[in-house]
């Protein structure tokens, strides 16, 4: 037996028989660049700022977000908004992605829910410097992403779904999409490609 | 299996004049001694079959910036057989800042005091291969005292390494 | 500069870049270089869910000496810089580098003593893949950046 087995290569056979019944079960690779995963609601991607409906900033400029940082990434430069002595804005809003650890505790510490973070979470460079997001970029992104932004405050509990009502949630505040895993048949929905997101110039 | 207090009762019976203060907290004894008196006191801790601490866990340090003997070094000790943790507490003043070994009794505690003395600078008299362990050989400051700026004194910025294009 | 590069470089010369370039970013071999916790996502990103061998970059080499590409993924310490510097060096040209990671793109939240401020400081960065730790489609997103930086390069014409 052990002879047969040593000139034959059985084990070698048997091995292969595993190799080539793969070929017949569906594949499990995401094809990435044309499907993209569903990305749960809670998920810290990229940090944004929001406005209210009216169009102004919700930012107040109280440098919360940048005591609470843990990397020492934001910069707030606050000032009053003219004309009005009593309200105050960001008048420079600075954040170093490339410090940034998406933690989120910046936007658990705003007291008017101005940070949200979205979805995004593609963010290669080829220049170090433009990791650096200023007010521009940072409302640009909370104005493409906005619908993430409401979804990431729902979700950790920084709105009671008063502001933001949310649908179809029942009890639960994350709304976790459903991960197939196997992609043989029907593919998940496709999310906006985020490419133009960092490149957005102009807002309004 | 000895109680903790039955330890303490043991090493302050032999060693009385070199204990500062002896508490117990959690179940577990906390010796603070003179550093003179180490080596015996471990001795003991070691050698008594009623205690027989055969494995030190960790050999650490504190710094107390500002007080007249700033540092703290600290031994912890376990027993396997009697599953029982002492922690002696040893001051060490900051100009002389040298202690005795106690690798010659547990071969363990070599890379730890490597790592005090790497860190905080402590030397341990009587320790066959004192050299940094965490820090290249070409670090000259001791990174975790309290006067130690946490971005450093420019050691981090020094690529003395990199080949220079053209030479 | 623009112009002169427009004259010398003909139809068969641009050709013959673009089939010089297609075969370089159709085969990029990275090398095995975790360093910390990016390492875990850059196993992912190789192994079957999301199969970066696709893009004919999932030859992972232990050896510098066959690799085009080098992932410094994670915390570079300044102990381990010279190690990288040399592994860089090492390396045939052409060599392209990936920081992947806050780490390695600009030290995170270690603005300590003992880590580097960012790869660029002692090797030339091509591509910085923001995130902590990126996610597997993130690295591959940067590995693409890499791949359209490649075809853009001049090898003959001058």
């Amino acid at each position: 037996m052990g002879l047969i087995k040593t000139v034959f290569m059985t084990e070698l056979l048997m091995g292969l028989k595993i190799v080539f019944m793969q070929m017949f079960k569906p594949y499990c690779t995401l094809q990435y660049p044309h499907v993209k995963h569903p990305i749960p609601d809670g998920y810290r991607g990229l940090m944004s700022l929001l406005r209210y409906e009216d169009g102004s900033e919700r930012c107040v400029g109280c440098s919360l977000c940048e005591a609470a940082c843990p990397s020492n990434c934001i910069k707030v430069v606050s000032d009053e908004v003219p004309g009005q002595p009593l309200v105050r804005y960001a008048r420079e809003y600075y954040l170093d992605i490339s410090r940034c650890v998406f933690c989120g505790f910046c936007t658990e510490a705003c007291p008017v829910d101005a940070l949200a973070m979205t979805k995004v979470y593609e963010a290669s460079v080829y220049d170090r410097r433009e990791l650096m997001f200023d007010k521009r970029k940072l409302y640009a992104l909370g104005e493409q992403f906005l619908e993430d932004g409401k979804a990431y405050l729902v979700a950790h509990g920084m709105d009671d779904g008063t502001l933001y009502p949310r649908e179809g949630l029942g009890d639960n505040r994350y709304a976790f999409p459903p991960v197939d895993t196997a992609h043989g048949g029907e593919q998940p929905e496709q999310i906006g490609l985020t490419r133009e997101a960092l490149e957005v110039e102009e807002i309004r | 299996m000895a109680q903790p207090s039955e330890i303490i009762n043991k090493v302050v019976a032999a060693f009385g004049q070199h204990v500062v203060a002896h508490k117990v907290f959690a179940d577990e004894p906390y010796i603070s001694i003179r550093k003179e008196a180490l080596r015996d006191i471990c001795r003991l801790l070691k050698d008594d079959p009623s205690m027989d601490f055969d494995y030190p866990c960790e050999v650490t340090a504190v710094d107390y910036m500002g007080e007249a003997e700033r540092f703290e070094v600290i031994h912890v000790l376990w027993s396997v057989r009697q599953r029982r943790r002492v922690i002696l507490k040893s001051r060490v003043a900051g100009d002389a800042c040298e202690i005795d070994t106690v690798s010659d009794i547990w071969r363990g505690t070599s890379f730890m005091e490597r790592e005090v003395f790497d860190l905080y600078g402590i030397r341990f008299n009587g320790h066959a291969d004192l050299r940094r362990i965490m820090m290249t050989d070409d670090f000259e400051d001791w990174p975790l005292r309290k006067d130690f700026p946490i971005e450093g004194k420019g050691w981090r910025e020094n690529y003395d390494f990199i080949p220079v294009v053209g030479d | 500069m623009g112009l002169t590069r427009e004259f010398d470089s003909g139809v068969m010369t641009t050709t013959v870049d673009a089939a010089v370039n297609w075969a370089r970013k159709s085969a990029l071999w990275p090398m095995t270089f975790g360093l910390a916790c990016c390492a875990i996502e850059m196993i992912a990103t190789v192994a079957a869910r999301y199969d970066v061998d696709r893009f004919g970059a999932g030859v992972f080499r232990g050896s510098p000496r066959q690799s085009d590409l080098m992932i410094v993924a994670g915390t570079l310490t300044r102990k381990m810089a010279p190690v990288v510097r040399r592994i860089y060096d090492q390396m045939p040209e052409p060599r392209y580098v990936i920081a992947m990671g806050s780490c390695a793109t600009s030290g995170n939240v270690y603005n300590t003593y003992s880590v580097v401020q960012g790869v660029d400081q002692i090797v030339p960065v091509d591509v910085y893949i923001a995130g902590c730790p990126p996610r597997p489609e993130a690295l591959i997103d940067g590995i693409l950046m890499l791949q359209k930086k490649i075809m853009e390069q001049k090898v003959f014409a001058r």
